[in-house]
């Protein structure tokens, strides 16, 4: 894990060592920010009432820190440790390693950081180490410039990548440069004349598999190795989707089809994977991404939402038609379409970033609905309908 | 069964301790503080559920750090 300050954060911490040290005790503070799976970023370094400083021990004042730490709290920090100085002597003591491997395990990957200063023109040495599994580990400590969570972890998830339409060729071409240790492109359609107009591939791609073109492309420009599949996700192939669901570690539903994506959802739910799924409202006109995780919310308690939705598959074009009043002509005229699914194929591979920095965080949305038309985005974090199915099987 | 709201610092969630009111709360170096700053320290007293402000309390681990190689906890 990398521990970055930032600066004015960095600044109170060596404020209050230069004042210890100047006293000759030890001092003591708590410090917050936010953590992803990666990186935690300190923002606030909080000494809150009398803390026990003598000369070569600390503790906190815990009723102040508390009452303290509250309106931090409010606002989404959260405790990563703390911090104490330390005279001469670099990282932690015997004693500091002994009170890291005892602190109890709900407080996971508490930070215990050590500011050594030397009484000298020597610049002071900042560590930070945890206890994980009884193993006291040291980690790379560095400044930051905001507050931005971006490492990722080392490649380790094989994800399954289900729809090579116009805006899962979008979604791939982003995930392919992420660090995943696989990827399989999923589709059961042939590219058509009429997907062009919105779509990465070229004419040479016509009356071939989607999957296996798109996978093509991708290849040379990907980190990993990657699988076509030339499928579709239908009621009667759900035996050999799910067997593939089961395979892989994250799913991405790039077919905005409604009742496809009902099905992958409940296969999801089932398989306890988490799903990425993604869907563009009629005409464009915007779109959604929601991240399905194990025990959350599923695809079917967003129903108004997928209301909303639209497709272009053949089979469908004639309800697009009676329901929406979108014929083919309108379709091939509406140019800028690729433009607008664009912006939703773009919050889908943010959001496949978001999970790879962070995981299934409760803290964090798992819902984004897209305005094309003001250019808006507004997320919240969206619990799972009582009266959904997926609650029965939970 | 009572339960007292436990606003967990580390996470953002909040969870809940369970349990018959004279239970008494775990003796496992986390120190409870309710809302106004009062301080509910297990390891200093048997504290039981009852004890705990109904509103909710924050847990914190319990800590003590030291300066130098040969100190010990």
């Amino acid at each position: 894990m990398i521990v970055s300050f930032l600066r004015p954060a960095l600044t109170v911490l060596l404020t209050l060592c230069r004042e210890a040290e100047a006293r000759g005790t030890e001092t003591h503070a708590y410090f917050l920010g936010w953590r992803s799976l990666e990186e935690c970023i300190v923002n606030t370094v909080l000494r809150a009432g009398s803390p026990i400083e003598q000369a070569a021990l600390t503790r906190p004042d815990y009723a102040a820190s508390a009452v303290a730490m509250q309106p931090y709290l409010d606002r989404g920090e959260i405790l990563l440790g703390e911090a104490h100085r330390h005279a001469g002597l670099i990282g932690p003591s015997a004693g500091d390693r002994a009170t890291l491997l005892s602190i109890p395990a709900q407080f996971e990957h508490y930070l215990a950081v050590v500011v050594t200063t030397f009484g000298d023109e020597r610049k002071p040495v900042i560590t930070a180490h945890t206890a994980e599994d009884g193993v006291i580990v040291e980690h790379e400590v560095r400044t930051a410039e905001n507050a931005y969570l971006a490492h990722l972890p080392a490649p380790s998830l094989r994800v399954l990548h289900i729809g090579a339409g116009s805006g899962g060729c979008l979604v791939a071409t982003q995930a392919c440069k992420l660090p995943l240790r696989h990827l399989t492109i999923l589709d059961g359609d042939d590219a058509e004349e009429r997907n062009l107009a919105r779509h990465l591939l070229t004419s040479k791609a016509v009356g071939k598999s989607k999957a296996r073109m798109l996978a093509q492309y991708l290849r040379p420009r990907a980190r990993m190795p990657i699988t076509s599949i030339h499928r579709t996700v239908t009621p009667a192939s759900r035996s050999r989707i799910a067997q593939l669901v089961s395979d892989h570690d994250l799913i991405i539903n790039a077919t905005g089809h409604p009742p496809t994506s009902i099905l992958l959802s409940e296969i999801c739910a089932q398989l306890r994977r988490p799903c990425i799924h993604a869907g563009v409202f009629a005409r464009g006109s915007g779109g959604f991404v929601f991240t399905q995780t194990p025990d959350g919310p599923c695809y079917a308690c967003l129903y108004d939402l997928q209301r909303q939705q639209t497709t272009e598959d053949a089979d469908t074009l004639d309800a697009l038609t009676r329901q929406y009043g979108y014929t083919e002509a309108d379709l091939q005229a509406h140019l800028g379409l690729w433009a607008d699914v664009n912006l939703i194929a773009s919050v889908q591979a943010k959001a496949i970033l978001e999970f790879l920095k962070r995981g299934d965080d409760p803290r964090r949305p798992n819902l984004y609905l897209i305005n094309n038309d003001t250019l808006a985005i507004t997320s919240r974090r969206v619990q799972p309908h009582p009266a959904c199915t997926c609650q029965e099987a939970a | 069964m009572k339960r007292i709201p436990l606003r967990d610092a580390t996470d953002g969630a909040t969870y809940a301790l369970e349990g018959e009111g004279h239970e008494l709360v775990p003796k496992d170096n986390t120190v409870y503080i309710d809302r106004h700053g009062k301080t509910y320290d297990p390891a200093q007293s048997n504290v039981v559920l009852d004890d705990l402000a109904a509103d909710g309390v924050m847990q914190l681990p319990r800590t003590t750090w030291f300066g130098g190689p040969s100190w010990i906890a």
